[in-house]
Protein backbone atom coordinates (compact mmCIF):
# COMPACT_ATOMS: atom_id res chain seq x y z
CA UNK A 1 0.00 0.00 0.00
CA UNK A 2 1.59 3.51 -0.97
CA UNK A 3 1.84 5.98 1.36
CA UNK A 4 -0.99 8.19 1.08
CA UNK A 5 -3.19 5.53 -0.66
CA UNK A 6 -7.13 7.25 -0.38
CA UNK A 7 -5.67 10.53 0.13
CA UNK A 8 -7.75 13.73 -1.48
CA UNK A 9 -4.93 16.83 -1.30
CA UNK A 10 -5.17 20.35 -2.21
CA UNK A 11 -1.98 21.99 -3.23
CA UNK A 12 -1.61 25.77 -3.46
CA UNK A 13 1.09 27.60 -5.94
CA UNK A 14 1.51 23.84 -7.85
CA UNK A 15 1.97 25.14 -11.30
CA UNK A 16 5.25 25.18 -10.97
CA UNK A 17 8.21 24.51 -8.52
CA UNK A 18 8.35 23.13 -5.33
CA UNK A 19 3.84 22.71 -5.41
CA UNK A 20 4.12 20.94 -8.78
CA UNK A 21 6.83 17.94 -6.97
CA UNK A 22 4.77 18.35 -4.20
CA UNK A 23 1.59 17.17 -6.56
CA UNK A 24 3.97 15.00 -8.20
CA UNK A 25 5.17 12.99 -5.44
CA UNK A 26 1.46 12.80 -3.83
CA UNK A 27 0.33 11.49 -6.76
CA UNK A 28 2.73 8.90 -6.96
CA UNK A 29 2.36 7.44 -3.26
CA UNK A 30 -1.21 7.19 -4.04
CA UNK A 31 -3.34 10.41 -3.17
CA UNK A 32 -5.83 12.34 -5.65
CA UNK A 33 -4.78 15.98 -6.07
CA UNK A 34 -6.20 19.24 -6.79
CA UNK A 35 -3.33 21.72 -8.47
CA UNK A 36 -4.20 25.01 -7.50
CA UNK A 37 -2.92 28.54 -8.54
CA UNK A 38 -3.32 32.07 -10.31
CA UNK A 39 -1.13 30.96 -13.66
CA UNK A 40 -4.19 29.36 -14.83
CA UNK A 41 -1.99 28.49 -18.47
CA UNK A 42 0.79 26.28 -16.41
CA UNK A 43 -1.20 25.15 -14.17
CA UNK A 44 -3.74 23.43 -16.42
CA UNK A 45 -0.77 22.18 -18.74
CA UNK A 46 0.81 20.46 -15.18
CA UNK A 47 -2.53 18.88 -14.30
CA UNK A 48 -3.01 17.32 -17.83
CA UNK A 49 0.44 15.85 -17.30
CA UNK A 50 0.31 14.70 -14.49
CA UNK A 51 -3.70 13.68 -14.75
CA UNK A 52 -4.78 15.84 -11.94
CA UNK A 53 -7.04 17.87 -11.32
CA UNK A 54 -7.35 21.93 -11.26
CA UNK A 55 -8.84 25.32 -10.06
CA UNK A 56 -7.73 28.83 -10.21
CA UNK A 57 -7.09 29.92 -6.71
CA UNK A 58 -5.35 33.66 -5.40
CA UNK A 59 -4.52 32.61 -1.86
CA UNK A 60 -5.17 36.46 -0.98
CA UNK A 61 -8.74 35.96 -1.61
CA UNK A 62 -11.11 34.22 1.18
CA UNK A 63 -13.83 33.24 -1.42
CA UNK A 64 -10.69 31.35 -4.09
CA UNK A 65 -9.40 29.88 -1.09
CA UNK A 66 -13.01 28.60 0.22
CA UNK A 67 -13.76 27.39 -3.27
CA UNK A 68 -10.46 25.96 -3.83
CA UNK A 69 -11.37 23.42 -1.07
CA UNK A 70 -14.69 23.12 -1.84
CA UNK A 71 -13.82 22.41 -5.33
CA UNK A 72 -11.36 19.55 -3.92
CA UNK A 73 -14.04 18.36 -1.99
CA UNK A 74 -16.33 18.43 -4.94
CA UNK A 75 -14.27 16.46 -7.22
CA UNK A 76 -12.92 13.48 -4.82
CA UNK A 77 -15.98 13.38 -2.08
CA UNK A 78 -14.03 14.66 0.63
CA UNK A 79 -10.64 16.38 1.70
CA UNK A 80 -7.80 14.69 3.70
CA UNK A 81 -4.28 17.32 3.47
CA UNK A 82 -4.02 20.75 2.48
CA UNK A 83 -0.71 21.84 1.51
CA UNK A 84 -0.27 25.93 1.71
CA UNK A 85 2.39 25.97 -0.53
CA UNK A 86 2.11 29.37 -2.38
CA UNK A 87 4.13 31.97 -1.60
CA UNK A 88 6.33 34.86 -3.63
CA UNK A 89 9.91 36.61 -2.08
CA UNK A 90 10.28 40.39 -2.09
CA UNK A 91 14.13 41.84 -2.38
CA UNK A 92 14.71 44.28 -0.51
CA UNK A 93 16.48 45.67 2.88
CA UNK A 94 13.99 46.69 5.37
CA UNK A 95 14.95 50.04 4.70
CA UNK A 96 14.21 50.11 0.96
CA UNK A 97 11.08 47.83 1.35
CA UNK A 98 8.25 49.70 -0.33
CA UNK A 99 4.69 49.35 2.04
CA UNK A 100 2.98 48.12 -1.34
CA UNK A 101 5.01 45.07 -1.22
CA UNK A 102 5.01 44.31 2.17
CA UNK A 103 1.69 43.89 1.97
CA UNK A 104 1.71 42.02 -0.50
CA UNK A 105 3.90 39.20 0.71
CA UNK A 106 2.31 39.17 3.73
CA UNK A 107 -1.19 38.72 1.66
CA UNK A 108 0.27 36.33 0.12
CA UNK A 109 2.92 34.24 2.55
CA UNK A 110 0.80 34.80 5.55
CA UNK A 111 -2.92 35.22 4.81
CA UNK A 112 -2.71 32.92 2.17
CA UNK A 113 -1.44 29.94 5.14
CA UNK A 114 -4.44 31.37 7.38
CA UNK A 115 -7.16 30.98 4.94
CA UNK A 116 -5.98 27.46 4.07
CA UNK A 117 -6.20 26.98 7.71
CA UNK A 118 -9.15 28.79 8.08
CA UNK A 119 -11.31 26.88 5.17
CA UNK A 120 -9.49 23.61 5.12
CA UNK A 121 -9.26 22.46 8.63
CA UNK A 122 -13.24 22.32 8.93
CA UNK A 123 -13.23 20.53 5.35
CA UNK A 124 -10.90 18.35 6.44
CA UNK A 125 -12.49 17.60 9.92
CA UNK A 126 -16.02 17.02 8.06
CA UNK A 127 -13.45 14.12 5.82
CA UNK A 128 -12.73 12.64 9.33
CA UNK A 129 -9.54 14.23 10.05
CA UNK A 130 -6.45 14.70 8.49
CA UNK A 131 -3.35 16.91 7.45
CA UNK A 132 -2.22 20.08 6.92
CA UNK A 133 1.24 21.11 5.59
CA UNK A 134 2.51 24.62 5.29
CA UNK A 135 5.62 25.51 3.70
CA UNK A 136 7.78 27.72 5.26
CA UNK A 137 11.34 27.90 4.80
CA UNK A 138 14.59 27.96 6.81
CA UNK A 139 14.46 32.03 5.98
CA UNK A 140 12.16 31.55 9.80
CA UNK A 141 14.83 30.35 11.76
CA UNK A 142 17.07 32.56 11.05
CA UNK A 143 18.03 36.23 9.52
CA UNK A 144 19.07 36.46 5.43
CA UNK A 145 19.53 40.06 4.48
CA UNK A 146 17.64 41.51 1.99
CA UNK A 147 14.64 39.17 2.06
CA UNK A 148 13.82 39.97 5.79
CA UNK A 149 9.74 40.66 4.64
CA UNK A 150 10.26 37.13 3.39
CA UNK A 151 11.57 35.69 6.42
CA UNK A 152 9.06 37.61 8.97
CA UNK A 153 6.26 36.25 6.65
CA UNK A 154 7.96 32.36 7.16
CA UNK A 155 8.35 33.05 10.58
CA UNK A 156 4.43 33.93 10.91
CA UNK A 157 3.64 30.85 9.03
CA UNK A 158 5.46 28.90 11.83
CA UNK A 159 3.88 30.49 14.15
CA UNK A 160 0.23 29.75 12.66
CA UNK A 161 1.48 26.57 12.39
CA UNK A 162 2.11 25.60 16.31
CA UNK A 163 -0.75 27.36 17.11
CA UNK A 164 -3.08 25.44 14.73
CA UNK A 165 -1.77 22.45 15.49
CA UNK A 166 -2.62 23.03 19.38
CA UNK A 167 -6.65 24.00 18.65
CA UNK A 168 -6.91 21.40 15.80
CA UNK A 169 -5.22 18.74 17.73
CA UNK A 170 -8.44 17.16 19.68
CA UNK A 171 -10.59 17.76 16.25
CA UNK A 172 -7.96 15.18 14.47
CA UNK A 173 -6.27 18.01 12.15
CA UNK A 174 -2.29 17.73 12.43
CA UNK A 175 -0.22 20.53 10.91
CA UNK A 176 3.43 21.07 10.70
CA UNK A 177 5.50 23.23 8.37
CA UNK A 178 8.38 22.46 6.12
CA UNK A 179 11.25 24.61 5.76
CA UNK A 180 13.20 24.54 2.61
CA UNK A 181 16.30 26.05 1.63
CA UNK A 182 17.43 27.60 -1.50
CA UNK A 183 15.89 25.21 -4.48
CA UNK A 184 16.41 25.12 -8.07
CA UNK A 185 13.26 26.69 -8.64
CA UNK A 186 12.08 30.25 -10.25
CA UNK A 187 11.86 32.19 -7.34
CA UNK A 188 15.50 31.59 -6.39
CA UNK A 189 16.56 31.80 -10.24
CA UNK A 190 14.80 35.00 -10.17
CA UNK A 191 15.55 36.46 -6.81
CA UNK A 192 19.45 35.65 -6.33
CA UNK A 193 20.88 37.51 -8.87
CA UNK A 194 19.36 40.50 -7.10
CA UNK A 195 20.93 39.26 -3.79
CA UNK A 196 24.04 38.67 -5.66
CA UNK A 197 23.96 42.23 -6.84
CA UNK A 198 23.11 44.25 -3.94
CA UNK A 199 25.52 42.20 -1.63
CA UNK A 200 28.40 42.72 -4.55
CA UNK A 201 28.78 39.07 -4.29
CA UNK A 202 28.16 35.38 -5.40
CA UNK A 203 25.78 33.14 -3.57
CA UNK A 204 27.58 30.15 -4.80
CA UNK A 205 30.00 29.90 -2.33
CA UNK A 206 27.61 30.55 0.41
CA UNK A 207 25.49 27.59 -1.00
CA UNK A 208 27.98 25.37 -1.28
CA UNK A 209 29.41 26.06 2.27
CA UNK A 210 25.64 25.94 4.10
CA UNK A 211 24.16 23.42 2.43
CA UNK A 212 26.32 21.50 -0.10
CA UNK A 213 24.19 21.98 -2.93
CA UNK A 214 20.77 23.39 -3.72
CA UNK A 215 17.94 20.95 -2.70
CA UNK A 216 15.63 19.33 -5.33
CA UNK A 217 12.70 19.71 -5.30
CA UNK A 218 11.63 16.21 -4.96
CA UNK A 219 13.66 16.00 -1.34
CA UNK A 220 10.72 18.82 -0.10
CA UNK A 221 8.50 17.03 -1.53
CA UNK A 222 9.37 13.80 -0.05
CA UNK A 223 9.50 15.01 3.47
CA UNK A 224 5.83 16.41 3.11
CA UNK A 225 4.52 13.72 1.89
CA UNK A 226 5.46 11.83 4.87
CA UNK A 227 4.10 14.46 7.12
CA UNK A 228 0.91 13.68 5.25
CA UNK A 229 0.42 10.57 5.84
CA UNK A 230 -0.42 8.75 8.23
CA UNK A 231 3.14 7.64 9.17
CA UNK A 232 3.16 11.05 11.22
CA UNK A 233 0.45 10.45 13.36
CA UNK A 234 2.04 11.92 16.23
CA UNK A 235 3.91 14.54 14.65
CA UNK A 236 2.22 17.67 14.49
CA UNK A 237 3.37 21.33 15.67
CA UNK A 238 6.94 20.72 14.05
CA UNK A 239 8.88 23.27 11.99
CA UNK A 240 11.19 20.56 9.66
CA UNK A 241 13.96 21.37 7.84
CA UNK A 242 14.99 20.52 4.80
CA UNK A 243 18.49 21.95 4.61
CA UNK A 244 21.15 19.60 4.86
CA UNK A 245 22.40 21.31 7.79
CA UNK A 246 22.34 24.81 6.99
CA UNK A 247 20.29 25.83 10.20
CA UNK A 248 22.02 23.42 12.30
CA UNK A 249 25.24 25.12 11.40
CA UNK A 250 26.73 28.18 13.21
CA UNK A 251 30.03 28.33 10.78
CA UNK B 1 6.15 0.26 0.06
CA UNK B 2 9.95 -0.49 0.57
CA UNK B 3 12.03 2.67 1.35
CA UNK B 4 14.68 0.77 3.29
CA UNK B 5 15.52 -2.51 0.71
CA UNK B 6 18.48 -2.98 0.43
CA UNK B 7 20.06 -1.05 3.78
CA UNK B 8 22.04 -2.19 6.64
CA UNK B 9 21.37 -0.96 9.92
CA UNK B 10 22.15 -1.36 13.68
CA UNK B 11 19.86 -0.24 16.45
CA UNK B 12 21.39 -0.18 20.15
CA UNK B 13 18.62 -0.74 22.55
CA UNK B 14 16.63 -2.60 20.38
CA UNK B 15 15.45 -5.54 22.88
CA UNK B 16 12.43 -3.93 23.92
CA UNK B 17 10.43 -0.19 23.46
CA UNK B 18 11.19 1.97 20.59
CA UNK B 19 14.55 -0.20 19.86
CA UNK B 20 12.27 -3.02 19.35
CA UNK B 21 9.72 -1.24 16.93
CA UNK B 22 12.38 0.57 15.45
CA UNK B 23 14.21 -2.40 14.20
CA UNK B 24 10.95 -4.11 13.35
CA UNK B 25 9.70 -0.79 10.84
CA UNK B 26 12.96 -1.20 9.31
CA UNK B 27 12.51 -4.61 8.69
CA UNK B 28 8.94 -4.04 7.52
CA UNK B 29 10.86 -1.29 4.79
CA UNK B 30 13.24 -3.99 3.57
CA UNK B 31 16.21 -3.62 5.69
CA UNK B 32 18.69 -5.95 7.04
CA UNK B 33 18.87 -5.26 10.73
CA UNK B 34 21.52 -6.10 14.15
CA UNK B 35 19.46 -5.40 17.09
CA UNK B 36 22.05 -4.94 19.89
CA UNK B 37 21.53 -4.45 23.53
CA UNK B 38 23.04 -5.09 27.14
CA UNK B 39 20.46 -7.17 28.10
CA UNK B 40 21.47 -10.23 25.69
CA UNK B 41 19.13 -12.85 26.59
CA UNK B 42 15.85 -10.12 25.98
CA UNK B 43 17.80 -9.25 22.33
CA UNK B 44 18.05 -12.07 21.22
CA UNK B 45 14.26 -13.10 21.87
CA UNK B 46 13.58 -10.20 20.50
CA UNK B 47 15.84 -10.85 17.31
CA UNK B 48 14.23 -14.14 17.25
CA UNK B 49 10.51 -12.88 16.67
CA UNK B 50 11.18 -10.33 14.40
CA UNK B 51 13.73 -13.02 12.67
CA UNK B 52 16.65 -10.60 12.80
CA UNK B 53 20.80 -10.80 14.45
CA UNK B 54 21.50 -9.83 17.38
CA UNK B 55 24.84 -8.79 19.29
CA UNK B 56 25.06 -7.81 23.17
CA UNK B 57 26.18 -4.14 23.37
CA UNK B 58 27.04 -1.79 26.28
CA UNK B 59 26.61 1.61 24.42
CA UNK B 60 28.62 3.25 27.51
CA UNK B 61 31.72 0.72 26.12
CA UNK B 62 33.78 2.09 23.18
CA UNK B 63 34.70 -1.57 22.30
CA UNK B 64 31.61 -2.72 22.71
CA UNK B 65 30.28 -0.51 19.95
CA UNK B 66 33.09 -1.24 17.69
CA UNK B 67 32.23 -4.61 18.33
CA UNK B 68 28.52 -4.41 17.55
CA UNK B 69 29.15 -2.48 14.11
CA UNK B 70 31.79 -4.93 12.94
CA UNK B 71 29.71 -7.21 13.58
CA UNK B 72 27.10 -5.55 11.51
CA UNK B 73 29.53 -5.58 8.58
CA UNK B 74 30.59 -8.60 8.82
CA UNK B 75 26.59 -9.80 8.94
CA UNK B 76 25.82 -7.62 5.98
CA UNK B 77 28.86 -7.17 3.97
CA UNK B 78 28.72 -3.20 4.97
CA UNK B 79 26.49 -0.81 7.31
CA UNK B 80 24.55 2.00 5.96
CA UNK B 81 22.39 3.17 9.28
CA UNK B 82 23.29 3.25 13.01
CA UNK B 83 20.34 4.27 14.88
CA UNK B 84 21.59 5.13 18.53
CA UNK B 85 18.50 4.52 20.43
CA UNK B 86 19.85 3.13 24.05
CA UNK B 87 19.19 4.94 26.72
CA UNK B 88 18.10 5.19 30.46
CA UNK B 89 16.41 7.71 32.89
CA UNK B 90 16.07 8.12 36.20
CA UNK B 91 13.94 10.60 38.74
CA UNK B 92 15.40 12.90 40.92
CA UNK B 93 15.73 16.43 41.72
CA UNK B 94 18.91 17.92 40.20
CA UNK B 95 19.74 18.70 44.30
CA UNK B 96 19.02 14.91 44.70
CA UNK B 97 21.30 13.80 42.27
CA UNK B 98 24.08 11.96 42.78
CA UNK B 99 27.34 12.00 40.95
CA UNK B 100 27.60 8.61 40.20
CA UNK B 101 23.88 8.28 38.87
CA UNK B 102 24.75 11.34 36.80
CA UNK B 103 27.87 10.01 35.66
CA UNK B 104 26.02 6.82 34.96
CA UNK B 105 23.30 8.18 32.71
CA UNK B 106 26.11 10.53 30.58
CA UNK B 107 28.22 7.50 29.73
CA UNK B 108 24.64 5.69 28.11
CA UNK B 109 23.01 8.39 26.94
CA UNK B 110 25.39 11.07 25.51
CA UNK B 111 28.64 8.63 25.33
CA UNK B 112 27.07 6.27 23.82
CA UNK B 113 25.88 8.30 20.99
CA UNK B 114 29.14 9.59 20.65
CA UNK B 115 30.60 5.98 20.51
CA UNK B 116 27.86 5.76 17.85
CA UNK B 117 29.31 8.36 15.50
CA UNK B 118 33.02 8.02 16.06
CA UNK B 119 32.59 4.49 15.42
CA UNK B 120 29.53 4.29 13.09
CA UNK B 121 30.40 7.26 10.71
CA UNK B 122 33.58 5.73 9.13
CA UNK B 123 31.83 2.20 8.76
CA UNK B 124 29.04 3.95 6.95
CA UNK B 125 31.67 5.76 5.06
CA UNK B 126 33.38 2.63 4.33
CA UNK B 127 29.87 1.49 2.69
CA UNK B 128 28.95 4.09 0.39
CA UNK B 129 27.45 6.79 3.04
CA UNK B 130 24.29 6.31 4.95
CA UNK B 131 22.54 7.92 7.71
CA UNK B 132 22.59 8.21 11.36
CA UNK B 133 19.90 9.01 13.38
CA UNK B 134 19.83 9.37 17.17
CA UNK B 135 17.32 9.26 19.82
CA UNK B 136 16.83 12.41 21.74
CA UNK B 137 13.30 13.32 23.50
CA UNK B 138 11.51 15.95 24.31
CA UNK B 139 13.26 16.48 26.87
CA UNK B 140 16.03 17.59 24.76
CA UNK B 141 14.49 20.53 23.91
CA UNK B 142 13.02 21.75 27.21
CA UNK B 143 13.33 20.93 30.68
CA UNK B 144 11.36 18.58 33.15
CA UNK B 145 11.23 18.66 36.53
CA UNK B 146 12.72 15.47 38.18
CA UNK B 147 14.29 14.55 34.33
CA UNK B 148 17.02 17.28 34.55
CA UNK B 149 20.07 14.82 34.15
CA UNK B 150 18.18 12.66 31.90
CA UNK B 151 17.12 16.41 29.73
CA UNK B 152 20.53 17.15 29.90
CA UNK B 153 21.74 14.16 28.01
CA UNK B 154 18.79 14.32 25.48
CA UNK B 155 20.05 18.27 24.61
CA UNK B 156 23.63 17.08 24.47
CA UNK B 157 22.63 14.56 21.88
CA UNK B 158 21.02 17.05 19.54
CA UNK B 159 24.42 19.12 20.19
CA UNK B 160 26.09 15.87 18.87
CA UNK B 161 23.80 15.50 16.45
CA UNK B 162 23.93 19.20 14.54
CA UNK B 163 27.82 19.00 14.80
CA UNK B 164 28.17 15.70 13.25
CA UNK B 165 25.80 16.34 10.58
CA UNK B 166 27.93 19.41 9.73
CA UNK B 167 31.50 17.02 9.98
CA UNK B 168 29.58 14.45 8.10
CA UNK B 169 27.67 16.22 5.60
CA UNK B 170 30.57 16.62 2.32
CA UNK B 171 31.42 12.37 3.20
CA UNK B 172 27.64 10.97 3.07
CA UNK B 173 26.30 10.52 6.31
CA UNK B 174 23.46 12.36 7.38
CA UNK B 175 22.87 13.04 11.12
CA UNK B 176 19.40 13.40 12.93
CA UNK B 177 17.41 13.20 15.77
CA UNK B 178 14.42 12.08 16.89
CA UNK B 179 12.65 13.92 19.85
CA UNK B 180 9.47 11.61 20.90
CA UNK B 181 7.03 12.92 23.88
CA UNK B 182 6.00 10.35 26.90
CA UNK B 183 5.60 7.07 25.02
CA UNK B 184 3.97 3.67 25.80
CA UNK B 185 7.07 2.15 26.70
CA UNK B 186 8.28 -0.10 29.86
CA UNK B 187 10.57 3.30 30.69
CA UNK B 188 7.53 5.04 30.85
CA UNK B 189 5.37 2.76 32.98
CA UNK B 190 8.42 2.30 35.48
CA UNK B 191 9.02 6.42 36.06
CA UNK B 192 5.31 7.16 36.38
CA UNK B 193 5.09 6.20 39.58
CA UNK B 194 8.42 7.47 40.74
CA UNK B 195 7.38 11.13 39.51
CA UNK B 196 3.77 11.00 40.28
CA UNK B 197 4.67 10.32 44.05
CA UNK B 198 7.67 13.25 43.97
CA UNK B 199 5.16 15.49 42.25
CA UNK B 200 2.12 14.38 44.63
CA UNK B 201 -0.04 14.53 41.09
CA UNK B 202 -0.70 12.29 38.29
CA UNK B 203 0.93 12.07 35.56
CA UNK B 204 -1.84 11.30 33.17
CA UNK B 205 -3.68 15.08 33.03
CA UNK B 206 -0.15 16.79 32.33
CA UNK B 207 0.40 14.36 29.33
CA UNK B 208 -3.20 14.73 28.12
CA UNK B 209 -2.85 18.04 27.93
CA UNK B 210 0.40 18.39 26.38
CA UNK B 211 0.28 15.69 24.00
CA UNK B 212 -3.38 14.10 24.03
CA UNK B 213 -2.16 10.55 24.91
CA UNK B 214 0.83 8.77 24.94
CA UNK B 215 2.85 8.24 21.76
CA UNK B 216 3.21 4.62 20.41
CA UNK B 217 6.55 3.56 19.78
CA UNK B 218 5.79 2.57 16.23
CA UNK B 219 4.69 6.03 16.08
CA UNK B 220 8.15 6.81 16.81
CA UNK B 221 10.17 3.62 14.67
CA UNK B 222 7.96 5.50 11.23
CA UNK B 223 10.03 8.87 12.08
CA UNK B 224 13.47 6.87 12.51
CA UNK B 225 12.98 4.97 9.38
CA UNK B 226 11.41 8.02 7.07
CA UNK B 227 14.85 10.31 8.40
CA UNK B 228 16.87 6.84 7.65
CA UNK B 229 15.68 6.35 3.77
CA UNK B 230 17.17 8.02 0.78
CA UNK B 231 13.88 10.08 1.03
CA UNK B 232 15.26 12.08 3.09
CA UNK B 233 18.22 12.72 1.41
CA UNK B 234 18.64 16.83 2.32
CA UNK B 235 17.30 16.59 5.99
CA UNK B 236 20.54 16.35 8.25
CA UNK B 237 21.16 18.07 11.17
CA UNK B 238 17.56 18.26 12.29
CA UNK B 239 15.81 17.50 15.79
CA UNK B 240 12.32 16.37 14.67
CA UNK B 241 9.66 16.46 17.78
CA UNK B 242 7.19 13.09 17.48
CA UNK B 243 5.39 14.86 20.49
CA UNK B 244 1.72 16.12 18.95
CA UNK B 245 2.33 19.35 19.62
CA UNK B 246 4.16 19.23 22.93
CA UNK B 247 7.12 21.24 22.50
CA UNK B 248 4.90 23.73 20.13
CA UNK B 249 2.89 24.37 22.65
CA UNK B 250 3.15 27.44 25.45
CA UNK B 251 -0.25 26.33 27.34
Amino acid sequence: MAELDGKRALVTGSAEGIGLEIARVFIELGAQVMLSDIQDDLMEKAAAELGASSVHCDVRVATDVQRAVQATVDAFGGIDTVVNNAGIAVVASLVDLAEEDLDRIIAINLKGVAFGIKYGAPAIIASGGGSIVNIASVADLGAIPLIGSYCATKAAAISLTATAACELREAGVRVNAVCPTFAPTAMVAQGAPLIEAALGTSLEPIFAHFQGRLSTTREIAEAVAFLASDRASFINGVAFPVDNAFTARLI
Amino acid sequence: MAELQGKRALVTGAARGFGRAISEVLLREGAQVMLCDVQDDQVSKTADELGASSVRCDVSVASDVQAAIQATVDAFGGIDVVVNNAGIVHNYSLLDETEEDFDRIIAVNQKGVFFGIKYGAPAIIASGGGAIVNMSSVAGLGGAPLFGAYAATKHAVIGLTRTAAVELRDAGVRVNAVCPGLAETQMTAELAPVVEAALGASLMPVVQAMQGRLVKPLEVAEAVAFLASDRASFITGVALPVDNTMTARLI
